[in-house]
């Protein structure tokens, strides 16, 4: 009877089940590798004219996108490394909103190179410390190279000049369209006040409704709000002439209760009655004083009772119930109403006012539409989207969305500041980060320089997925920028076009064509990417627990704050 | 088959495997931490059951997070736990020691001294260890005046934790808060607030003189931004409380119901109009002043209805900590009740306001008078980068705080584990009292400390025995009674002096490694048999 004696150190050191990967046993050209392949598979969708991916998640659903972050959010990786780049992309996701497919491709590609150095000895520390020199010149260089600035953050054809390349990359074909939509949406959005801070424009005072049927040609865009779900009572629309006046009730519509358990004590059958008569005469008063009010609207946050309905009914107000409680809270902020957490007659100031109401038919589903003409309160704008299927729709929204954060972003302080985009920007920093690489002595040269190769997976994989033939292009682009050396502004300007003129002339002039990055969205992308990448490239062991058994733990905490229960 | 003692289930090694298994075991634990040891040292990535991802390069995070079976390295892996404990660091280097330590003492046990006799000089060597210690260490009185020094205190610590870029940001965080916190020699750490927020990078993490709470107001009608901020401790549910006792209403008209519906809010009513006077009576009318609330019972919608009413910033569930951090940061005193309210109880606090990070809220109570607590703001934009930061940030605190507590630090860089070595080598034994092969034991100590300096180079990616060589030629080259501080240059691969390079480690760190690694390796040492207890199954009647 003996113990297994341990045969080499490590063994049974661990619970069983364990896994340990060390840089001894190549982990790092394995996390590599595993890298590889999901970043082959990011690559193509990549672009205006990136593929679409068809993903069926472990519930069966599917999901057509070529949205990076959509895509790696369905495909629930488990490989640590991967993983790592991953959450990269989510957190550009996050605070930016768009640029999560350059996030990927870039780590990817600066993991790619880095194996080339591993190959020829260089120590990943020595990697590491080249690539964060190269990304802190990176940083500076792209403040220099910007092209253009939005200055007036008001003007319609400003706003959607930002949009449209976004959405571009997303929904290829309707970028005019969709721009058109968004910018308006958030020109009705934006305070009236000279000066547009960051602070003054709220991504979720747009609003999204997607309806089946109809073609993207049929989206509107609405002032105010559109609830899915028709008015609860007879009164379905209220008449256009006037201004309504709202109240917003977040306790049920229905006879008060006790917290405290009551049971109701009757003696005989004339208590009774009159029991069921007291209830009706409360209820009947208590809708009279509202009525009284002069309000025309009133917006439920929870249930409303059969006989609160009925005379609300009499008195023709208009009940809407809303579930959500950020629902309700929007629509406060569109009538400008305060909501009241007991029953009873709201003061004037607490009542909200509306211009219209009323219930319309879009495709087969009832709405109500809210719609505000006032210029004074703060808004709320809705998008109707239209079209034939729930992935289209679904992925439609996904592109709004990320042009409302690109409008997020261009509100910061330094936010409107553009670089050239399809390709340009990163022609220009391959051949500045390798002459910047040429004047730092020692290995870290090596590192530097590899990393200013990373860079050129972006015009590569533009000019490949619009169907160009790369080894043309890619010399030409080098060529078209080194021609100007004055550095003038339209030698930045050159990208790559789309479409079939890409091989004869590989460079359109993007100022011209009007596409653009902002400036914020590469910087961060630039970092992340650069993060992601170096923190692989540190890890020297992987030691991976057994998968524990059971049903999987919740992958996330509930949307918002831990004290949001009411 | 001779009669056995043992259940037949149990598991047995006896003498020389027993000792063999313990030094192999402890030598495993040690391969798997040294190469995280000091700034040149690399990450490790732990993936758990569920999939989530921690990188680290912290010896108690691993030693914590791994399971470990083997009984030799559990018992290992508690005493540098222990360590983690009571001094906030060295867990590395107390698992590279007794590893080390095993190691050389195996040696020696195969040419055949006895495993006690080398304990006993194990025991010799450490009191003539701990004695040099008190030597060389240099003393700093009042180390509170000098941020500078406290500033490279702080730089060592973060450095072995954290890359070079955000160890540079976090160094004058980490100063800064324990200076803030300490004063008339008092120094709790629990008042420094490590907060996360995910958002940004590590780099962005700040230094909040004030506090910072996870959430905010939580009515859409409360004031997000106040000025000149009268703020009310609270400790008083305003909310409807059920009665312990299984109760009831019985009513028989509507009226009635009402009535009783209406009694149910009288209590949380009659709490409100007392805050809501207080707020009158200091506020009065003037604009510029504002009235926060921060409760740490709950508060209902109906009653944060009336506070936003009366323009009042409400919290609710704070955590306690924090009220006692509140306390210290406005000057207020905590209230259990509404009964006894005076504008004497009142906070006051400069600016109080609130921050949208995606779906999270966050309340920042700054401007405050004298603060005696602060907030670390950790940022980062993931949950492992958070929690690296974290756990870099709570050690660079200790190290702080361990050298203002002990105004002594040691210089840094292995110069002592250096020093201490050639003192052992150089010592006349018998007036240690190491006679005969108890000296084995003194050399293998002596031996045996050098790990630290040979890991920190190795791991540099330099030649250790290069390197040490260059050292102890230095210490050697030394004139008699100047006392030299020779340390390594993890950058170049030399020999440097750190109390030039200001590179310094903590007395208490150091004292309880060499102690407690000691410890475990003379008690592993002096095991003869590792018996394992066999499973029994209840099932299993008597036969």
């Amino acid at each position: 009877m003996s113990l297994k004696l341990p045969q080499n150190p490590n063994a049974g050191l661990f619970k069983q089940g364990y896994n340990s990967y060390s840089n001894a046993d190549g982990q790092i050209n394995k996390s590599i590798a595993a890298i590889r392949e999901i970043h082959q598979m990011c690559l193509t969708s990549m672009g205006p004219c990136g593929c679409n991916k068809i993903i069926v998640n472990h519930l069966g659903k599917v999901v057509v996108s070529n949205d990076a972050a959509t895509m790696l959010r369905e495909l629930e990786i488990v490989h640590p490394a991967v993983k790592v780049l991953v959450m990269a992309t989510e957190q550009q996701k996050l605070d930016v909103g768009d640029g999560t497919n350059l996030v990927m491709v870039l780590a990817g590609e600066l993991l790619n190179v880095s194996e080339k150095l591993i190959a020829m000895g260089l120590s990943a520390v020595e990697i590491i410390q080249g690539y964060h020199m190269a990304k802190s010149f990176v940083l500076g260089e792209l403040d220099k190279l910007v092209v253009a600035e939005v200055v007036d953050k008001r003007s319609q054809t400003e706003l959607a000049k930002v949009v449209r390349p976004v959405i571009a990359s997303k929904q290829h074909g309707y970028e005019d369209l969709l721009s058109k939509l968004v910018a308006e949406a958030v020109a009705h959005v934006l305070p009236p006040a000279a000066a547009v801070s960051a602070s003054q424009f709220n991504v979720d005072s747009i609003r999204v409704v997607k309806i089946m049927g109809g073609s993207l040609a049929d989206a509107a865009v609405i002032k105010g709000m559109v609830f899915n779900t028709e008015p609860a009572g007879h009164v379905k629309s209220l008449p256009e002439t006037a201004k309504h006046k709202v109240a917003v009730f977040t306790c049920p519509l229905d006879i008060a209760g006790t917290e405290t358990k009551g049971t109701v004590l009757l003696h005989n059958a004339q208590e009774m009655l009159d029991f069921s008569k007291g209830e009706e005469t409360q209820i009947d008063a208590m809708m009279k004083e509202i009525a009284d009010m002069g309000v025309s609207c009133v917006i439920a946050g929870s249930t409303v009772g059969e006989l609160a309905l009925h005379y609300l009914n009499r008195y023709g107000i208009l009940v809407l119930k809303v579930g959500s409680k950020f629902e309700l809270r929007r629509i406060c902020r569109v009538c400008g109403a305060s909501p009241l957490p007991r029953l009873g007659a709201p003061t004037p100031e607490e009542l909200g006012t509306i211009d219209t109401v009323k219930t319309m038919e879009i495709g087969g589903d009832r709405v109500t539409v809210f719609k505000q003409e006032a210029e004074e309160v703060s808004r709320t704008a809705t998008i109707i989207l239209r079209g034939a299927t729930q992935n289209h729709l679904d992925d439609v929204e996904r592109a709004v969305d990320d042009g409302v954060s690109a409008i997020k972003g261009l509100m910061k302080p330094e936010g409107g500041k553009l670089l050239a985009g399809a390709g340009a920007t990163e022609i220009e920093l391959v051949s500045r980060i390798t002459k910047f690489g040429e004047t730092t002595p020692g290995l870290l040269q090596l590192a530097i320089k590899q990393y200013a190769l990373a860079f050129e997976v972006v015009p590569r994989i533009l000019a490949q997925t619009s169907g160009a033939d790369v080894n043309e292009v890619l010399p030409n682009l080098y060529a078209a920028h080194a021609a100007a050396p004055t550095a003038g502004i339209d030698s930045l300007c050159k990208g790559i076009d789309d479409g079939g003129r890409a091989r004869r002339r590989c460079h359109g002039y993007q100022r011209e064509r009007g596409v653009y990055d902002m400036l914020a969205m590469k910087k961060f992308a630039v970092n992340v990417a650069t993060e992601a990448a170096t923190t692989v490239l540190s890890v020297d062991q992987i030691i991976m627990a057994k998968k524990a058994g059971g049903p999987a733990a919740p992958q996330a905490r509930r949307p918002g704050n831990w004290d949001q229960d009411d | 088959m001779s009669l056995q003692l043992l259940n037949p289930k149990a598991e047995s090694l006896r003498r020389d495997a027993a000792l063999k298994v313990n030094v192999t075991s402890a030598e495993g634990l040690q391969s798997v931490l040294e190469t995280n040891l000091g700034p040149r040292g690399t990450l490790k990535m732990l993936v758990d059951g569920a999939g989530n991802i921690k990188l680290t390069k912290d010896g108690k995070v691993l030693l914590t997070e791994m399971q470990i079976q083997s009984p030799t390295a559990v018992l290992i892996a508690r005493a540098a736990a222990a360590q983690d404990e009571i001094t906030g660091d060295g867990t590395t280097t107390v698992v590279c020691l007794v590893g080390e330590l095993l190691r050389q003492a195996y040696r020696f046990i195969q040419e055949g001294v006895h495993p006690r006799v080398i304990t006993d000089g194990f025991e010799i060597a450490r009191r003539e260890t701990l004695r040099f210690l008190d030597e060389f260490k240099v003393r700093r009185d009042s180390p509170v005046g000098d941020r500078e020094f406290l500033l490279q205190v702080a730089k060592s610590s973060l450095a072995t934790k954290v890359g070079n870029e955000l160890a540079q940001v976090l160094t004058p965080i980490v100063t800064d808060a324990v200076l803030s916190i300490a004063h008339d020699g008092q120094l709790d750490l629990h008042m420094v607030e490590i907060m996360q927020m995910q958002h940004l990078s590590p780099q962005d993490t700040t230094f909040v003189r004030g506090l910072v709470l996870d959430h905010g107001g939580r009515h859409p009608e409360m004031p997000e931004r106040v000025q000149n901020a009268h703020v009310l401790i609270l400790n008083v549910s305003l909310e409807y409380e059920k009665t312990e006792v299984n109760s009831g209403f019985f009513y028989s008209s509507a009226e009635q119901r009402d009535k009783l519906a209406a009694s149910e809010r009288r209590f949380v009513d009659e709490k409100l109009a007392k805050i809501i006077d207080l707020k009158n009576e200091v506020c009065g009318t003037d604009a510029n002043s504002g009235f926060v609330i921060i409760n740490q019972k709950g508060i209902d919608p109906m009653s944060l209805d009336v506070l936003a009413k009366h323009n009042i910033l409400a919290l609710r569930r704070a955590k306690r900590r924090n009220m006692e951090r509140l306390q210290l940061v406005t000057g207020g005193e905590a209230q259990n009740s509404v009964d006894d309210l005076s504008p004497t109880v009142l906070g006051f606090s400069g600016l109080v306001y609130q921050e949208n990070i995606g779906e999270e809220k966050f309340t920042y109570v700054t401007e405050n008078r004298d603060p005696k607590s602060c907030t670390i703001l950790i940022k980062g934009s993931t949950q492992y980068a958070l929690s690296q930061t974290k756990d870099a940030v709570r050690d660079g605190l200790r190290a702080v705080a361990n050298v203002v507590k002990d105004q002594t630090v040691v210089p840094g860089a292995g110069a002592f584990f250096i020093a201490a070595s050639n003192n052992l080598n150089r010592a006349n034994m018998a007036q240690l009292g190491a006679k005969g092969k108890t000296k084995t034991g003194v050399q293998a100590f002596a031996e045996a400390l050098l790990v630290v300096p040979k890991t920190l180079v190795k791991n540099s990616g330099y030649d250790p025995l290069d390197v040490l060589a260059l050292c102890q030629d230095e210490l050697e080259d030394a004139k008699d009674g100047d006392r030299r501080y020779v340390g390594v240059d993890l950058n170049i691969g030399d020999t440097c002096d750190p109390t030039i390079e200001g590179v310094w480690d903590s007395y208490r760190v150091i004292r309880n490694a060499v102690t407690g690694a000691t410890g475990i390796a003379s008690n592993l040492l002096l095991c003869d048999e590792l018996l394992r207890a066999g499973k029994s199954t209840l099932k299993e009647g008597p036969h």
